[in-house]
């Protein structure tokens, strides 16, 4: 049997993507009417939507802060999303957590929250197609939720994953690829501040090489940076134009 | 760059039915990769900013230049490149397409040869250019509705044969379709596209290359003279593979590799890994053995026990024993002996699960005058293969007498039923017999030695020539200036490539200073790159008669690398302290810069150490060193160390790289093993060093002890001679090597030491994680633990070993290719949690996981009698309760590297009636941080000791 490879001496992956080319985005925010911040993200075959609800009164006394809002944060795959396994695991309760415990944290550090104290803001992240880079998707769709909620941010939130197989890093992986067992680095950026906000990587890599993932999953987020710019002021200008000339 | 999906339907291995979605990127980037396309020099232009990465890429591919009418690009389908790969991989095809389309085909039919393919593409002088066909928007197609996917992949080679056409048409190139399938041409003809068989094309060639033809495999059409013998001889058919695995599951037949007798064309042996079948298969005879060829995998029927018979013992001194043009088998029977009855197992080869077909070297059979032959007509001849296991090949050529008296290459291409011989085809000349510079090559090819000139890539990758005269800071980092030290090397006379230089001096307070410094390769050959992949392709350096076939290029073996005198060398240094006796007081290892002030012969070391006259640095150096090594060597020979022997001659040739005029015996002198004495100790001190760093895959080298009965043979005769011979430790042994001489005899001492290595176990390279530590031991070197370090220029374990140390004294990272992991295992205390029917639930407090360990088969009944209200799991005086604390070993179930496993196993007690069970637990990625990592892999070489005993208990 030959093994599989997953890029070939021309430099093609599987998909037919270089090794530094993420896939192909399409973007929608302002999708739920009844929340206060929507999007609907697409990363290649990976759906994703996302509803902000906030910022409002804490439900729980509790755990209400007195200088700033708290951040929830719920992440949820369909059960349909992904080919394999239907039924959700305990393996993806875990992920769950880990995911929704990785944007809490994330959204914290970028909305300005002291500006809103003693309230929470809600993040609610459903995916409803799985095909890799679930983590960096599910970044990137809360980051157009919350812009479209018109929460105060210090920056743009960009995520973008990296790996390095058969001696080249790759940039976003989609699932096939991700199950080669490679470095699977996940970095996010405030990309106008320059700012790391995590960097996670799921397996050892020598150190020279690492760099060079590093900087490849950089240049993939400055690549998503540019494209949920575009969108956002796609999506501002067409709020203008509906306030100026309303059509109903 | 446009996008789709590829969907298709999968089974799992349950058998349910899953639909796959793939993302799919069409993209209108791809260059068609002719050298003069304008269009295409956009696209790059587009793809690489700058000239530099613009010429980067290119050197990645070779370009194709087919311009104007006389030349022509050719586009293959994939039983082209399947069936003619011999041809292609001859120098004058050039300027050839290859589609993915084909590429992957040939990938998934035939891995051997889809390799091949690769290595005429990565040759920039042969112009194979590859296609991305399958990525590009002008050329992906997707299966129709009622197409087969050969019928898919024919079209999706038209579709880019018509692309090709368009596309270059303003270059007035001519694209040529090249196929042996009557369809696909017809279809492609419709279309408008030039397309033509390979036959006529090698034909149309012919005019310019008439060596072409013979290269030809002709699979296909039948061979007319072969139907004459049809009536008188015949193989027993083939059995289809289908029936054959029906079989091989029920047990009926036995599947194996087939091994010819080297002294006995008729005779094979098959083992197989069948737990039925212990013995080998004796297969005997012609018939029996049904064309199978030596190395091919085989399926064999046993035959009725009373027909078994034991090997003939006969050696057939040649071939001539049976007359070439008699197909007949009935002579081949008589030659087989008859002993019925009590033999062991014997049988007959039914099918042929898998060829191992591979170019032989030999050359033809030819009776009568060579002058009568008329040129240029198609003949037969018969190939007779050097290695005696291959039966004689048919083949036909138009240059009968340009083939008659040369060393050939011939490939086999099929083995008709009614044919006494495979037929194949010519695939090189040689040169003449006899020839020294043929012979050679037939040495080389045999032994399957790779020694074609280095790539361009490989080249590449060579620092510039005057590196060492401006060594920057860069190349200082963590290197010691050792300059100032009288570093001498000592080598056999016309040694060009020196590994080793040592140093030696007194130091103030008596003891001595010593250090070992050898070529620092892995400085120049990088991990991953061109020339490391071609140097652990090679794996060593290979000395013939007249010269030798180097693992790294000239450049660096005979200059860059090699510690020549009086220039500054990269080197890695051992340096010990010592005291007068030989005693290592203190170790250091580092990277260093040296300058050697000599490069001596053995003789002239010797001669310099004898001559009382001489008292300058370097000699009076080299007699503290040898002083030094007599103590060293003499605990080593006390702690039971051998003096083995293989046969070791010296050529003497007249001029350099002339014909070998005499042959003597190679002198040993006192400085001989004062060098190798000091590189044992190099290679024991590193060896500590990286295991240590490395418990789980350090890269060490064993010889294992061999086994009492090994020797009885030797021994017996040993003491007919009258000699006491004792075997039981290694020192006896030595003890009764030294006594064994006759003094009329010098040889014999050495004759028996030859026998004696003849009758252990070949030492081996081992990955320290691979066995327990005891284990480690060299038998013949009497040291506990040994690696090679010393030679990194002609052995390649030698630069692993060197990564190995440089990332264990910190100087660079370990890659991710030495992360090992065979072995890791850990035995950890284990809490029962929970107890269920056929299984328990345990918690390993140090790592904080659970995991489920089954007392039976999954599906299997189990004779545990589970107690639902007390909670407990019984099986005579075994009882499981919660809370009971038990041993496990945990491991990484890696055998699918993206879907690693850690299972949990128990060990003690011990589970009765059942092969340890396995069970997966989640790898718990979440909470697992680096330091545990660390910790699991510290543990491990504790454990493997442990691990051992107890499995022996299991
Ligand atoms: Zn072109």
């Amino acid at each position: 049997m030959s093994k599989l490879s997953y890029i070939t001496p021309e430099g093609l992956r599987i998909d037919g993507r270089r090794n530094n080319e993420i896939r192909r985005l399409n973007m929608k925010m302002g999708i739920f009417n009844r929340a206060d911040g929507s999007a609907y993200y697409e990363q290649g075959n990976t759906k994703i939507t996302v509803a902000v609800y906030g910022p409002r009164e804490v439900a729980s006394n509790q755990r209400m802060l007195h200088d700033r809002a708290i951040v929830n944060c719920e992440y949820s795959q369909a059960a349909f999303s992904s080919a394999t396994d239907r039924k959700p695991t305990r393996k993806s309760d875990k992920q769950s957590y880990e995911i929704a415990s990785l944007i809490k944290q994330a959204f914290e550090s970028t909305i300005q929250i002291t500006l809103f104290p003693r309230s929470q803001i809600d993040i609610y992240v459903q995916v409803l197609q799985a095909d890799g880079g679930l983590k960096a998707a599910a970044l990137n769709a809360a980051t157009l939720a919350v812009i479209d909620a018109g929460l105060p941010m210090r920056d743009f939130i960009c995520a973008c994953s990296a790996t390095f197989i058969e001696g080249v890093p790759l940039l976003d992986m989609n699932q096939m690829e991700e199950r080669s067992g490679g470095a699977d680095l996940l970095l996010s950026i405030q990309p106008q501040l320059g700012g790391v906000i995590s960097l996670n990587m799921e397996s050892k890599v020598p150190q020279d090489m690492f760099e060079s993932v590093l900087e490849l999953a950089n240049l993939g987020c400055m690549k998503i940076f540019a494209l949920l710019q575009t969108e956002v002021k796609r999506h501002s200008a067409d709020l203008l134009s509906n306030q100026i000339n309303p059509k109903s | 760059m446009s996008h789709s999906n590829k969907e298709y339907y999968r089974a799992t291995r349950r058998g349910k039915i899953i639909k796959v979605v793939r993302e799919v990127y069409l993209r209108d980037d791809l260059i068609c990769g002719h050298q003069k396309c304008q269009s295409c020099l956009e696209i790059k232009k587009r793809l690489y900013r700058t000239v530099e990465e613009r010429e980067r890429a290119e050197s990645t591919y070779s370009e194709l230049t087919g311009e104007g009418d006389s030349q022509k690009i050719l586009i293959l389908d994939t039983n082209v490149v399947l069936h003619q790969i011999d041809l292609l991989e001859d120098p004058t095809i050039k300027n050839v397409v290859i589609l993915t389309t084909v590429l992957d085909e040939v990938k998934s039919q035939n891995f051997p040869i889809y390799n091949r393919l690769r290595e005429i593409i990565k040759n920039q002088q042969r112009q194979f250019y590859v296609y991305s066909n399958e990525h590009s928007k002008y050329t992906a197609i997707t299966r129709d509705n009622g197409e087969t996917s050969n019928d898919r992949n024919d079209r999706a080679i038209r579709v880019a044969t018509e692309w090709y056409r368009a596309h270059l048409k303003k270059l007035n190139v001519n694209v040529l379709l090249v196929t042996n399938d009557r369809d696909n041409l017809a279809k492609a003809k419709a279309l408008g596209l030039d397309g033509k068989t390979i036959q006529d094309l090698v034909m149309e060639m012919s005019d310019v290359n008439p060596s072409l033809v013979d290269k030809l495999s002709s699979p296909d059409d039948d061979d007319h003279s072969n139907s004459v013998d049809a009536k008188k001889f015949q193989f027993a058919e083939h059995r289809p593979m289908s029936l054959l695995t029906e079989q091989l599951k029920q047990g009926q037949i036995y599947q194996g590799i087939i091994r010819t007798d080297r002294s006995n064309y008729l005779e094979a042996l098959v083992k197989t890994d069948s737990p039925l079948m212990e013995q080998e298969i004796l297969i005997q005879g012609l018939e029996s053995m049904n064309r199978a060829v030596d190395g091919d995998i085989v399926a064999v029927e046993l035959l009725p026990k009373a027909e078994w018979s034991r090997p003939s013992g006969v050696v057939l001194l040649d071939t001539e024993a049976i007359e070439d043009d008699d197909d007949s088998i009935a002579k081949d029977a008589s030659s087989v002996s008859t002993a019925v009855g009590d033999g062991q197992p014997t049988g007959r080869v039914v099918g042929i699960i898998k060829r191992n077909w591979k170019p032989y070297c030999g050359a033809v059979e030819f009776k009568g005058d060579i002058n009568s032959v008329v040129t240029n007509q198609q003949q037969q001849l018969l190939f007779v293969a050097i290695d005696r296991r291959i039966p004689k090949i048919r083949i036909r050529s138009r240059q009968v007498s340009s083939v008659v008296g040369r060393r050939i290459v011939v490939a086999i291409d099929s083995w008709e039923r009614h044919s006494r011989y495979p037929s194949g085809h010519f695939v090189k000349d040689l040169g003449p017999l006899g020839d020294r510079e043929t012979e050679s090559q037939v040495l080389l090819l045999q032994f399957d030695i790779p020694h074609h000139p280095f790539g361009a890539s490989v080249m590449k990758c060579l620092p510039p020539p005057d590196i060492m005269d401006h060594v920057s800071p860069a190349d200082m980092l963590g290197r010691r200036d050792l300059r100032g030290e009288c570093i001498f090397s000592v080598d056999p006379p016309g040694c060009t490539d020196i590994d080793d230089a040592l140093h030696c001096k007194r130091l103030p307070d008596g003891n001595f200073e010593v250090g070992v410094h050898i070529a620092d390769v892995s400085h120049f050959v990088r991990e991953g790159a061109a020339i490391d992949e071609e140097a652990s392709h090679r794996g060593t350096t290979v000395y013939l008669v007249d010269r030798r076939i180097d693992m790294l290029p000239g450049e660096l073996s005979s200059n860059l690398c090699s510690l020549m005198s009086n220039v500054d060398r990269f080197s890695f240094s051992v340096i010990w302290k010592m005291d007068p006796n030989g005693n290592v007081l203190d170790v250091e290892y580092t990277k260093s810069l040296i300058r050697s002030v000599a490069s001596m012969t053995y003789e002239q070391a010797q001669i310099k150490i004898d001559d009382a006259s001489q008292n300058d640095i370097v000699a009076t150096n080299l007699r503290l060193m040898l002083a030094l090594s007599k103590k060293l060597k003499s605990k080593r020979f006390d702690a039971g160390a051998l003096i083995l022997a293989s046969p070791q001659v010296k050529f003497k040739t007249e001029e350099v790289g002339g014909d070998p005029s005499d042959v003597e015996l190679y002198q040993m002198r006192e400085t001989n093993s004062m060098i190798e004495e000091f590189m044992l100790l190099a290679n024991i001190w590193v060896a500590k060093k990286i295991h240590k760093h490395f418990p789980g895959c350090a890269l060490l080298r064993r010889h294992p002890t061999p086994k009492a009965s090994s020797f009885e043979l030797l021994s017996k005769l040993v003491e007919q001679k009258g000699f006491d011979f004792r075997t039981d430790t290694s020192k006896l042994l030595a003890e009764s090597l030294d006594l064994c001489v006759i003094p009329d005899d010098p040889y014999f001492n050495t004759l028996l030491r030859i026998m004696t290595t003849r009758c252990m176990f070949p030492a081996q390279y081992f990955s320290s994680g691979s066995v327990p530590y005891e284990e480690y031991f060299h038998y013949g070197l009497a040291s506990e633990i040994y690696t090679h370090f010393t030679s990194p220029i002609r052995r390649y374990p030698d630069v692993i070993v060197h990564r190995l140390l440089a990332s264990a004294i910190g100087v660079t990272s370990v890659s991710l290719k030495m992360d090992n992991k065979t072995g890791r295992k850990t035995t950890e205390n284990a809490y029962i949690i929970r107890v269920k029917a056929n299984a328990f639930v345990v918690l390993v407090p140090r790592y904080g996981f659970e995991g489920t360990v089954y007392v039976s088969e999954p599906n299997q009944p189990t004779n545990f009698i589970y107690d639902c209200t007390k909670q407990t799991l019984s099986n005579g005086s075994l009882t499981f309760r919660v809370f009971d604390m038990v041993t496990v070993e945990i491991f990484v179930d890696d055998s699918k590297a993206h879907d690693q496993k850690l299972m949990i196993n128990c060990i003690n007690p011990v589970l009765p009636n059942i092969k340890p069970k396995y069970d997966v637990v989640e790898k718990t990625t979440a909470t697992k941080t680096p330091k545990d990592e660390k910790k699991k892999n510290t543990t491990n070489s504790k454990d493997l000791n442990n691990r051992n005993l107890k499995k022996q208990k299991l």
